[in-house]
């Protein structure tokens, strides 16, 4: 039954990684650059470099011809598996992903006892048993490297999870009665008043953040405001009367030009003036 | 030590998957005259559910990790893997 020699089929299962890349670029639309192509140009190359000598000496062997086949499809149904392994890595544990694989592996291998199992000897047997155990820790280490990328991955050159992340972003401002593009200063309030508190946050990025101090009830809470009392700081009166009426009396410096001009008189020497007023109502 | 950064710790841990991944093969080809594939797969599963769970268990990830809210992805990647390697691939019938 001997198609292909180990070192010939290993070969042809080096191209998964390329045809992986290609179908990122189809799939899970990734950018494929001029250094990628390079990179796949030359993967492509090396393998039939590699396997050419073989491949036209036995150009004739069906039986060969049908190994380098079966080969190549094993190869692109292992970059299929990788891809989906990618998309899983999002939002399941390497562990559960190798978890999987291997239970379902073992019933799929378990059904075929129908077809007669072999009692083997002592060193078959542990070479059955080292089969499982390198196969086992080769697969979690590979799996955490894929992790380790989905990590590494700046969500800018991944179009579908960039997608991903603002789908989410936007069912979350779907959930608001009031339209968010009208109101989005309710929004921005906490950015504004606690700007200090998201140091590491730049964008939408893998984690979609929303600062600890922000709260559902805040936003909703403060779309209720009126654009009436917004206009004339309603609220912001209100504050100032619970906590010292007297604030409100204070002089602002704010409409001084304009009340000076009213009174015909220097905003400087008006708003000293008003100030000294104050002290006397309210003696400190 | 000082911790690897992500792509030196991935560069590093991937040249130790391939090492293991050979010794997968080596042991493979070694009984893939005598024993029937299925049975093959069987052991290289059953041997690797193993230790998995122990090493899940010792992370804290056992039972709990295994929780999935897409268990049909997980099925379609497991049978894109499982059929990377069925009859007659030569990864296995070599």
């Amino acid at each position: 039954m001997a198609r292909l020699n180990l070192a010939e089929a290993i070969l042809i299962a080096q191209l998964s990684p390329s045809l992986m890349a290609l179908g990122a670029v189809k799939f899970l639309s990734e950018r494929l650059t001029k250094w990628r192509i390079c990179g796949l140009v030359f993967g492509f190359a090396g393998v039939v470099l590699l396997a050419w000598p073989e491949l036209s000496l036995d150009a004739t062997d069906r039986a060969r011809l049908l190994g380098y086949a079966i080969s190549i499809s094993g190869a692109a149904l292992s970059a299929l598996a990788l891809l989906v392994v990618r998309r899983l890595n999002k939002t399941e544990r390497p562990g559960a992903i190798a978890f999987y694989f291997v239970l379902v592996s073992m019933i799929g291998g378990l059904m075929t006892i129908t077809f007669g199992w072999i009692w083997p000897d002592m060193t078959t047997l542990l070479f059955l048993v080292a089969a499982g155990i390198f196969g086992d820790f080769g697969h979690i280490v590979d799996k955490q490297v894929l992790h380790l990328l989905g990590r590494i991955g700046v969500s800018k050159d991944d179009k579908t999870h960039l997608k991903q992340n603002l789908d989410f972003v936007e069912d979350w401002f779907g959930s608001f009665k009031k339209s968010i593009a009208r109101n989005m200063h309710d929004f921005s309030y906490q950015e504004l008043a606690l700007g200090a508190s998201q140091p590491f946050f730049h964008g939408v990025n893998q984690q979609f953040y929303i600062g600890p101090a922000s709260d559902r009830t805040i936003f909703q809470t403060a779309m209720r405001v009126s654009p009436k009392d917004r206009m004339n700081a309603a609220l912001h009166d209100e504050m100032l009367r619970i906590s010292d009426a007297r604030l409100l009396d204070l002089p602002l410096a704010k409409g001084a030009v304009f009340r000076a001009k009213k009174a015909k008189a220097n905003p400087e020497e008006l708003l000293e003036r008003e100030l000294a007023e104050y002290t006397q109502r309210h003696p400190i | 030590m000082k911790a690897l950064d992500g792509p030196t710790l991935g560069i590093n841990l991937r040249v130790l998957s391939g090492m293991l991944m050979a010794g997968m093969f080596i042991s493979v080809k070694a009984v893939s005259g005598d024993i029937p594939l299925g049975q093959i797969v069987f052991f290289r599963s059953f041997f690797a559910i193993l230790p998995l769970v122990i090493f899940l268990w010792m992370r804290d990830e056992f039972p709990s990790g295994l929780a999935t809210k897409r268990p049909s992805a997980h099925f379609l990647r497991a049978s894109f893997g499982a059929s990377a390697f069925l009859p007659p691939s030569p990864l296995w019938r070599v």
